[in-house]
């Protein structure tokens, strides 16, 4: 009875995405949102306080900032838009958080999350946030002809042509958000739209970021997913989340994951793979060594040791050895001891 | 032997080319090489219609005295300098230094006309700025200035945008973190034209923390006024001179001098005499060769007690307790 109770009480809206600023006419006409100054969004005042705001950076470039503290639940859902572009995300809650953790045998954990994702505008996606509590997205609509210009230095013509022709692939990059981002992400955060040099900023803003994600797509590339469909994605990325939960434990296995995300051993890794650049297994022991690198300069802990036992190691020298690995320096160089 | 090269700047780019020229150089994408003149990089980004930027990370071969004549009246300079030492001097009308650049950050009107002299073996680091003064009316109207006041600031004949300052300790880490980075390469120029915004965000929230004033200059005006301020540098031992001895060394009226002294620096004449003059207590202090009282004697203050008063409301604490802290 509470369930449906609760159901009902959920409106649901779903919309275009668009370059232009065609989109929020659907915000419009189905929640009676008001377009303020030309960038700016309201919702109506019993449905969230906060706002959108939405601008072109350059051409091919637009900024969209989504900054709301909702009163009611709203389920969004992004219908598969037109346009050759892709949306990226960031999420400013990518740290490596405490939290509380039931029935396991920590009583807090660690969860870490790729806070930067990329999502081709084909795509649909459906999003519920929170009630009552501050949500601030920041996020880039990029044209792929754009995109595409910043590699053509360092991809071949034929890899530049399968990458960005949305007939033949659909992007998709996952990955941290680099902390020069995150800082002035989060000085953004606390600026006042009503600012007059807020303008001015979010430009600044936008183009260091927007060159940073260059740089970290340039460094590994981005995805071509021909051949994987939505749904087999959305299974693998669930079990990426999974990993992300465990990273004080042991590696639970290829078997394990694969079956969690309904598919064959092999299928499931060549998608993993294809998804992420790394098997599986190297991925969880990554996320594990940067978790291990956050712990070791927090000067939570007395020593090394400690700090190898957290992350789940057995031994010391063990840990050692694949940090020196992963970083190219032992781990005392990042160590900062409990005081 | 000096090598003189007459020049303009704008939005538009045509000056480029120009200007590479008249330095004996070549200009190659963004980049423009003048190895007679200095080693290091010249680049020259348009950013949108409205914005070029010009970024000189320079060491100079060769004396060179820059005549900067604009042939556009549309646009302002926003000149952020890094350079090091006693290397760049303003010119003044009949050729001779007004002493040296002390300011950091300087807002040009195109419409003025501007010298100055750059010496054999220095390093510079600058960030010019060019930006349509149409656009920043934009900015003033979206900070709430009035249309009337607006138009008033951007009318050529009424107005001239002038003023010299030191630039924000934010404006200077922003162009510090830039500077770590190798000029060209497929991100550059995001982060050069990220650097531009940030820089004009920051100083939009500094041009509107202070009092407009509208006001036609000539070249030789500002030559005056800073040549003043060098004087006034000079003389920190001594008591205030007066405005009306300082208004006739600048050959202006009290009024006008009084005006355009506030609307180059920031500050009225006395302001900026007190506060270098406290600078320059603080400095002594800190060098725990001489008492308060001797300090205050030497600084032409009438006592001791007006001194330490003084020092307290611009720093914060009193003489003795700063001494104490280092």
């Amino acid at each position: 009875m509470m369930g449906s109770a609760e159901e009902r009480r959920v409106l649901k809206i779903s919309h275009q995405m668009s370059m232009d600023s065609e989109w929020r006419a659907d915000f419009v006409d189905q929640l009676g949102a008001r377009i303020i100054n030309s960038r700016q969004m309201r919702l109506p005042d019993d449905m969230a306080e906060g706002c959108s705001y939405f601008m072109e950076v350059m051409p091919g470039l637009m900024v969209l900032i989504v900054d709301f503290t909702f009163h009611t639940s709203i389920e969004f859902t992004k219908l598969a838009s037109k346009g050759e572009f892709c949306i990226v995300y960031f999420d400013l809650s990518d740290n490596i958080s405490l939290h509380q953790v039931n029935g396991t045998r920590h009583q807090v954990g660690y969860q870490s999350k790729l806070g930067l994702g990329i999502v081709d505008a084909a795509l649909r996606s459906t999003y519920i946030p929170a009630v009552g509590e501050r949500m601030y997205s920041f996020r880039l609509l990029v044209s792929k002809s754009l995109l595409k210009t910043y590699f053509q230095e360092n991809m071949s013509a034929l890899m530049v042509d399968r990458t960005f022709d949305g007939r033949k692939n659909t992007m998709f990059f996952y990955s941290h958000i680099k902390s020069s981002t995150w800082l002035a992400l989060n000085q953004l955060k606390d600026t006042s739209y009503d600012s007059p040099s807020f303008e001015l900023m979010l430009k600044g803003v936008t183009f260091k970021v927007f060159g940073h994600l260059i740089e970290q797509m340039n460094e590994t590339g981005p995805v071509i997913v021909r051949q994987i469909t939505e749904v087999d994605a959305a299974q693998v990325m669930k079990t990426q989340a999974y990993l992300m939960e465990q990273l004080q434990e042991n590696f639970p296995g290829v078997d394990l994951l694969a079956e969690m995300a309904g598919m064959s051993v092999s299928k499931y890794s060549d998608i993993f793979k294809k998804l992420f650049k790394f098997s599986p297994k190297q991925f969880f022991l990554r996320e594990k060594m940067l978790l291990a690198q956050v712990l070791l300069g927090s000067g939570d802990f007395g020593n090394i040791s400690e700090v190898a036992y957290e992350v789940g190691f057995g031994k010391p020298g063990y840990f050692s050895k694949l940090y020196k690995n992963m970083f190219n320096e032992f781990p005392s160089t990042a160590f900062r001891s409990r005081e | 032997m000096i090598k003189t090269v007459t020049h303009r700047f704008g939005v538009e780019t045509a000056w480029i080319t120009e200007m590479a020229g008249a330095m004996g150089g070549t200009v190659d994408g963004n980049f423009t090489l003048v190895p007679e003149i200095h080693t290091g990089t010249r680049y020259t980004l348009s950013i949108n219609e409205d914005i070029t930027v010009l970024l000189a990370d320079a060491t100079y071969h060769q004396d060179v005295l820059f005549k900067l004549r604009n042939t556009e009246n549309d646009f302002a300079g926003i000149f952020f300098n890094l350079t090091e030492g006693e290397s760049v001097h303003i010119i003044d009308d009949i050729s001779r230094s007004v002493g040296r650049w002390d300011y950091n950050l300087a807002i040009v009107d195109s419409q003025l006309d501007l010298d100055y002299l750059i010496k054999a073996g220095s390093k510079s680091y600058n960030i010019s700025i060019f930006i349509k003064k149409k656009m920043l009316s934009v900015y003033l109207e979206r900070a709430g200035i009035l249309e009337d006041v607006r138009s008033r600031i951007f009318d050529g004949q009424q107005n001239t945008i002038i003023h010299y300052d030191q630039m924000s300790s934010n404006s200077w880490h922003i162009i510090n973190e830039f500077r770590q980075l190798t000029p060209g390469g497929v991100t550059y120029d995001l982060f050069l034209s990220s650097t531009v915004y940030y820089l004009l965000s920051d100083y939009l929230s500094f041009l509107l923390s202070r009092e407009i004033i509208i006001g036609k200059i000539e070249s030789g005006d500002v030559f005056r006024i800073l040549a003043s301020q060098a004087t006034l540098v000079k003389h920190l031992n001594d008591a205030f001179p007066g405005i009306s001895e300082l208004a006739a060394d600048a050959l202006m009226s009290e009024t006008k001098y009084k005006t355009l002294y506030k609307k180059i620096t920031g500050f009225t004449p006395h302001a900026f005499f007190m506060q270098n003059k406290l600078e320059l207590g603080k400095e002594l202090l800190a060098c725990k060769q001489y008492t308060v009282a001797e300090i205050a004697f030497k600084l032409s203050f009438t006592t001791a007690s007006h001194f330490t008063e003084l020092f307290k409301n611009q720093f914060g604490m009193l003489p003795k307790v700063y001494v104490n802290s280092l």
